[in-house]
């Protein structure tokens, strides 16, 4: 698990350059060194299934990973709330939920376009957030 | 042995639908092991993009080692204002600045600016040439990406990996049209100059990766010959060596389907022969300058003595035009520098003078490049992409150099219904990406997006899991296309 504290500044959001809410004015100082970066790790990883399992049709496949990235997400958003951090954390984490449940949903019912159009709201969601609460590796 | 071959062809063509074109969309064949769709069709035939394409090749400028857009394009006046000054906190937080060499104070560019043309793009005085060129470029100014090794970079902005293993642009492309000439490479790599760049331009950045064999990129050397070993024997007929590679391709054909059914690798080797039987002629005149004009060397830079300087880089541009013309796909450019002065665009120290030499070598080839691309037809369907694995930062390092930055920087894109302007901005001194956000994923996206290829819908089989080019990531800019 990574350990690290990072300070968000409101301007961030500005460099966000993608739709989602902005974060207010200012600086918030918040303290990330006890988030589980393994369950992020995991997500990572679920999502490339998630991808492939759209591609490929496997509608059982994007039905599971899609509760583990609900599950996760789910997580991040208990923890950000418990955290008392900006209301974006928290609304991330939520839309991410909703989406990964459009996905399952429209792959069940064989709509794979309706589905591949929510993965990719997924992943802009995920960078949108990243690149507020997730210092670049370097 | 001969009949198997002749069924398995006549299946493809009776069957009479576009085979690489379901692959594409996710259909029968991706459906099916990875090696049992290799073996079901030819590889580099042609194949139907997803919807119509602005582009048909792509000429790839990777300016390996990294120049500093902040000399080049992206003009800075806040930063001659603080130059000599600390990076202000208010620039650095959430930044691990600390890359190569520390931080040192920030750095003002010494070039003279001016906007040019109709669309008012800032050019430095160290480019000319290109500055003449603006009205046909979209400037991507809020470029970013990850990493701060060439190496991991490059491979980034190529394969979209940070590791190799991944498959280059250029394959992907091949994979998803086939060739549109079979008797030359439909992905050709021509290395220039020295230099290692940091490690940062070698073959894993024009590797196939999981991808068949066949698709990975084909280096031409500088000279007649562009192929080692391309030529024939002189002690060897033409008949002999045909007789050799028929009965060379009986056997492997006997091997592949016998004991190696599928096999990528024996596939590719097997086709590669035949290839160079056909590049024996077709290769050496693709490269053969000796019917162009002396004003079209001279656009080019080849023959002013004055500017010797530009001969190889040059030679690799007029060369690109000729292998566009020949229906070649994908031609990864990749700079090196011109004498032993300076190892390529990694300027840690002395930047002016490494630019200087960098951009004496680049600057009237690529100029000369895209007015002739332009006065020939063949900027409309051809896409100009300058780039490189990440730029440089607006404080300086060792005094006069600039260290590496992913967080902002510059690349542009020519031709193939790109539209001409200035997109996106870095902040007030140049650090980091701030609007129109292009990621190297949203690069490769736009790029497949021109030639008809949608980078979610091209995918292809690897240990169970359906891979894409640009991972799960890519957005198409949208904002600069016609």
């Amino acid at each position: 698990m990574r350990r690290a504290a990072i300070t968000v500044l409101g301007v961030f959001s500005i460099a966000v350059g993608v739709a989602g809410p902005l974060l207010a004015a200012g600086t918030v100082n918040l303290d990330l060194s006890d988030f589980d970066d393994d369950i992020m790790r995991d997500m990572d990883d679920t999502m490339k299934s998630l991808d492939s399992g759209i591609a490929t049709k496997d509608v059982q496949s994007v039905v599971r990973d899609g509760q583990s990235i609900q599950k996760g997400l789910a997580w991040a958003q208990d923890y950000f709330t418990k955290k008392g951090s900006p209301k974006d954390a928290v609304q991330w984490a939520q839309e991410g939920q909703d989406l990964a449940a459009a996905i399952s949903k429209a792959t069940q019912a064989g709509d794979f376009d309706t589905a591949l159009n929510k993965y990719d709201s997924l992943v802009k969601n995920c960078r949108a957030c990243h690149d507020v609460y997730k210092p670049p590796d370097i | 042995m001969s009949s198997r071959v002749s069924t398995r062809r006549e299946f493809l063509r009776n069957t009479g639908y576009g085979v690489g074109a379901l692959s594409l969309t996710g259909g029968l064949l991706s459906s099916l092991p990875a090696a049992a769709a290799a073996a079901l069709e030819d590889p580099l035939a042609l194949k139907a993009p997803h919807f119509a394409p602005k582009a048909k090749s792509v000429i790839w400028l990777h300016m390996a080692g990294a120049p500093s857009t902040l000399d080049l394009f992206d003009y800075k006046p806040e930063l001659v204002r603080l130059h000599g000054q600390p990076l202000p906190d208010s620039f650095r937080k959430g930044l691990k600045t600390a890359t190569d060499g520390g931080v040192g104070a920030l750095y003002a560019t010494k070039r003279e600016w001016k906007q040019h043309g109709d669309t008012g793009a800032w050019v430095s005085d160290l480019l000319p040439n290109l500055a003449g060129q603006v009205d046909n470029i979209a400037f991507l100014k809020g470029c970013k990406t990850e990493g701060s090794t060439h190496v991991i970079s490059s491979l980034k902005l190529h394969t979209s990996g940070l590791v190799p293993g991944r498959p280059a642009l250029g394959s992907w492309v091949t994979y998803g049209l086939g060739s549109a000439n079979p008797d030359l490479p439909a992905f050709v790599v021509l290395p220039t100059g020295t230099g290692a760049a940091g490690g940062g331009r070698g073959a894993t950045i024009w590797s196939s990766g999981f991808l068949p064999a066949t698709y990975q990129g084909t280096a031409f050397r500088p000279g007649d010959s562009p192929m080692l070993y391309i030529d024939r024997p002189n002690v060897v007929t033409t008949a002999e060596q045909r007789n050799t590679l028929d009965l060379l391709k009986q056997l492997n054909d006997h091997e592949a389907q016998r004991l190696h059914p599928g096999d990528g690798e024996l596939e590719a080797r097997s086709r590669s022969y035949d290839l160079a039987y056909r590049m024996q002629k077709t290769a050496p005149e693709a490269v053969d300058l000796a019917k162009e004009t002396t004003a079209t060397k001279e656009l080019y830079g080849i023959v002013d003595t004055a500017t010797s300087a530009t001969r190889e880089y040059a030679t690799a541009l007029l060369r690109a035009r000729r292998l566009i013309e020949r229906n070649v796909r994908f031609i990864h450019v990749i700079s090196g520098a011109p004498d032993n002065s300076v190892d390529s665009w990694d300027a840690h120290h002395e930047i002016e003078k490494n630019h200087s030499v960098m951009c004496r070598q680049v600057d009237r080839p690529i100029a000369g490049l895209l007015a002739d691309l332009k006065a020939r037809g063949l900027l409309d369907t051809t896409l100009v992409v300058w780039t490189a694995e990440f730029g440089r930062t607006p404080y300086g390092q060792t005094g006069d150099g600039r260290d590496h930055n992913p967080w902002g920087y510059t690349t542009w894109i020519a031709g193939g219904g790109i539209k001409p302007g200035t997109y996106g901005a870095t902040d007030e001194i140049g650090l980091r990406a701030v609007s129109g956000i292009a990621d190297t994923y949203d690069i490769q996206a736009t790029i497949l997006n021109q030639l008809g290829l949608d980078h979610r819908k091209l995918t292809y089989l690897y240990q169970g899991r359906s891979e894409r080019a640009t991972t799960v990531y890519g957005q198409v800019v949208k904002e600069i296309i016609t």
